[in-house]
């Protein structure tokens, strides 16, 4: 069967796990796939599709964020036409970033990273909000199939979307196993945070746990690392702001952080604590949406609404380094994108299937 | 309190560091500043930002040198107007060193970024020279506080000005980081950058032999300088002036900064380069071991062989002063470097 996945949405560095995913999926795909497949990508990442056969969308549809993606949606959707015989000749498309362009008969396969426009509206901006509803909820209502990434998405999904059970498969997000694995480094006085300063990754609260952990352990460092940090200057004493780091040096420092905290408020999956426990490194999260799901019992949870709870979790993720190291890189080995893609292939299989 | 900044002699794009110096004081100031702020500008330029500002129509300002000349000298002989502006005023600071006019109340602190025209004297025309050692005359010794940027142009101050050392602050400057930042989205390539004009004290001839060296050992090496107008050997790149996003790309591709400069008063370029992740070997000489600390890997300016061998051991271990370098920028914000600003101009009002 001939499968298209479009990637037309991407925005290069500005979508953080949702490029990492759709990245690795079809870079998996490319070596351990058993379907035909075409990829639709930007002209401007035509490198996105891992080695799969592509075509190029020229236009932009590259919109840096949601509302602006509108405009472009519809360029593609309108160029489209010129693609109309690739189009034609698939059996099932996915639609990796959710927003479904280009357009096509064929039966749809949508992953729907997370419905936080749902669920924390007062995060969003309302044209951001008004598009994600048109784009995602649409998008995902009409599929025949519908990918998530975790259970609670699921649940979240069928709650506020309405969504058919069986058409709702959970397909785990995994890791790179060649980047992020244990090493031999001495740990360092530092704690890790990878995210970008959007609301619900709830910077401010992990800054007053800091300050608190600070007074007793002055030598303490916060290391932040993703794009667009400068927002939050002025930093507090001791926070240090790297930006925007490869991901071998994310891998060392997760090799070398006293601990990882992810004091997120929201994640759909959550990628760090994962490369964190593949790297040996402890980790102390917040207990919120698709996290405890993701790190089971290797991890210290902890409620991310609550400074002084955060502080307490710190301290005990760093005195029971030792003790968490083993379960940790045992359940992040369980996460391989071989296995995520493979399970791709089944859902693809059954709407190819279920469509002829 | 309330504190007055004459900007009186800025020219607008011509007063090149030390009019940076006082623009992002200024924005800073109007960030974390506690005081009241007063900002004197001349008819020329109306948009320095941050604080509250007036411009002083009483101060003739030219963009011609002559008429800059002849502003200053009618400003400092006959300069009772513009002195009746700052009446009020607790403390007052001239950025821009020139104290014009001359005032005797209220406080005053003038900031001399470098003594060049000292210890280079023969970078600077007999006029020049002499017209600076007038106005830094009379602008340090009228100034309660004489601030400066770095405890090695402090000594210098203390040593060539004979001014004494409880009235020197060195205070480091910052730099932007919104600007300079880390990216690791693009791969490092294989060449080695040196923003600097083709002046002497920058040791161009020193680095194109090392290089010579570092090219017989790393083959496909190549050496970018920008702002450079001089003749360059094979193997040397010279795209002239580049703009901040440019340099900032240049930053984050290049295998290393080297920065052999014989002199300066600061040096924010390895903490650029640092800012966006590019491993530096830095000249060990004047200011430069105090701002880049250990986060550079040091070397004898004056020797070729310490030149080739400190870049050699960058690029074969670049990670180390990378992240020692990214620690290092961070101190560097104008937002510390008003604080002191604001710290001084307490003293003054004291």
């Amino acid at each position: 069967m001939h499968v298209g996945i479009s990637l037309l949405t991407l925005a290069p560095g500005d979508l953080g796990g949702s490029e990492t995913y759709a990245r690795k999926l079809v870079q998996t795909l490319a070596s351990e796939r058993t379907h035909e497949y075409t990829v639709f990508v930007p002209a401007r990442s035509s490198d996105a599709a891992g080695g799969l056969p592509t075509v190029e969308v020229r236009e932009p549809p590259v919109g840096r964020r949601g509302p602006s993606r509108i405009p472009a949606m519809a360029i593609a959707a309108w160029r489209s036409r010129e693609l109309t015989s690739k189009l034609a000749s698939l059996d099932a498309i996915h639609y990796a970033l959710t927003v479904p362009v280009p357009r096509t008969s064929a039966p749809t396969v949508v992953t729907l990273h997370d419905v936080q426009h749902r669920d924390l509206p007062e995060f969003f901006g309302p044209a951001r909000r008004s598009f994600r509803r048109v784009a995602y909820d649409r998008a995902a209502r009409a599929a025949e199939a519908v990918i998530v990434t975790s259970e609670f998405v699921r649940s979240r999904s069928l709650e506020v979307l309405v969504l058919d059970p069986s058409r709702v498969h959970v397909v785990p997000h995994a890791i790179d196993h060649d980047v992020f694995r244990p090493g031999d480094e001495e740990r360092e006085p530092f704690l890790l945070y990878p995210a970008r300063p959007w609301p619900h990754k709830n910077h401010t609260r992990l800054f007053e746990a800091f300050a608190s952990l600070r007074q007793s352990r002055p030598q303490l460092r916060l290391v932040l690392t993703g794009g667009g940090l400068e927002r939050l200057d002025p930093l507090p004493p001791g926070v240090e702001r790297w930006g925007v780091v490869s991901q071998e040096r994310l891998a060392s420092l997760y090799r070398r952080a006293a601990c990882l905290v992810f004091p997120s408020l929201y994640e759909g999956f959550g990628l760090p604590p994962l490369e964190a426990m593949a790297s040996g490194c402890p980790v102390a999260a917040s207990n919120a949406a698709a996290i405890p799901e993701v790190c089971g019992d290797a991890a210290v949870l902890f409620d991310p609404t609550d400074p002084e709870a955060i502080a307490a979790a710190i301290l005990e993720a760093d005195s029971r380094a030792d003790e968490l190291r083993a379960p940790g890189i045992e359940r992040a080995a369980r996460f391989t994108w071989s296995e995520t893609a493979r399970r791709h292939e089944e859902v693809y299989r059954a709407v190819g299937a279920a469509g002829s | 309190m309330r504190v007055g900044l004459s900007l009186l002699t800025l020219v607008p794009r011509i007063s090149g560091g030390s009019e940076t110096y006082a623009r992002e004081l200024v924005r800073a100031l109007g960030r974390v500043g506690r005081h009241e702020y007063r900002v004197f500008l001349p008819s020329i330029t109306d948009d320095v930002d941050g604080l509250p500002a007036e411009i002083v129509r009483e101060y003739r300002a030219s963009t011609s040198l002559a008429g800059r000349i002849a502003a200053m000298s009618e400003a400092s002989l006959a300069g009772g107007r513009i002195r009746r502006r700052f009446a009020g005023l607790d403390a007052l600071h001239f950025p821009l060193t020139a104290m014009i006019p001359r005032v005797s109340a209220p406080p005053a602190a003038t900031t001399v970024l470098d003594l060049q025209h000292e210890l280079l004297p023969e970078f600077f025309s007999h006029a020049e020279r002499a017209y600076r050692r007038a106005v830094y005359g009379w602008s340090v010794r009228r100034s309660r506080l004489v601030l400066t940027i770095s405890r090695h142009a402090a000594e210098a101050i203390v040593e060539r000005l004979g001014v004494p050392e409880e009235r020197v602050r060195p205070i480091h400057l910052g730099i932007d980081h919104e600007t300079f930042r880390l990216d690791e989205g693009v791969p490092r390539e294989r060449f080695l950058l040196y923003p600097a004009r083709e002046w002497p004290h920058k040791n161009h001839a020193r680095l194109f032999d090392a290089f010579g060296e570092l090219r017989r050992r790393h083959a496909e090496l190549e050496l970018v300088l920008t702002s450079y107008a001089g003749p360059a050997p094979e193997g040397v790149r010279t795209p002239g002036f580049v703009s901040r996003e440019e340099l900032v790309g240049l930053y984050r591709r290049a295998a290393a900064l080297v920065f052999p400069s014989l002199y300066e008063g600061f040096g924010q370029p390895p903490l650029e380069a640092m800012a966006c992740g590019c491993p530096v070997a830095c000249s060990n000489v004047a200011s430069l071991p105090e701002v880049v600390g250990d986060a550079a890997r040091l070397f004898d300016p004056r020797s070729v062989e310490e030149i080739v061998e400190a870049v050699g051991d960058v690029l074969a271990d670049p990670t180390p002063w990378q992240e020692r370098g990214i620690r290092r920028a961070a101190a560097f914000t104008w937002d510390e470097t008003a604080r002191r600003h604001d710290e001084a101009y307490a003293e003054l009002a004291a």
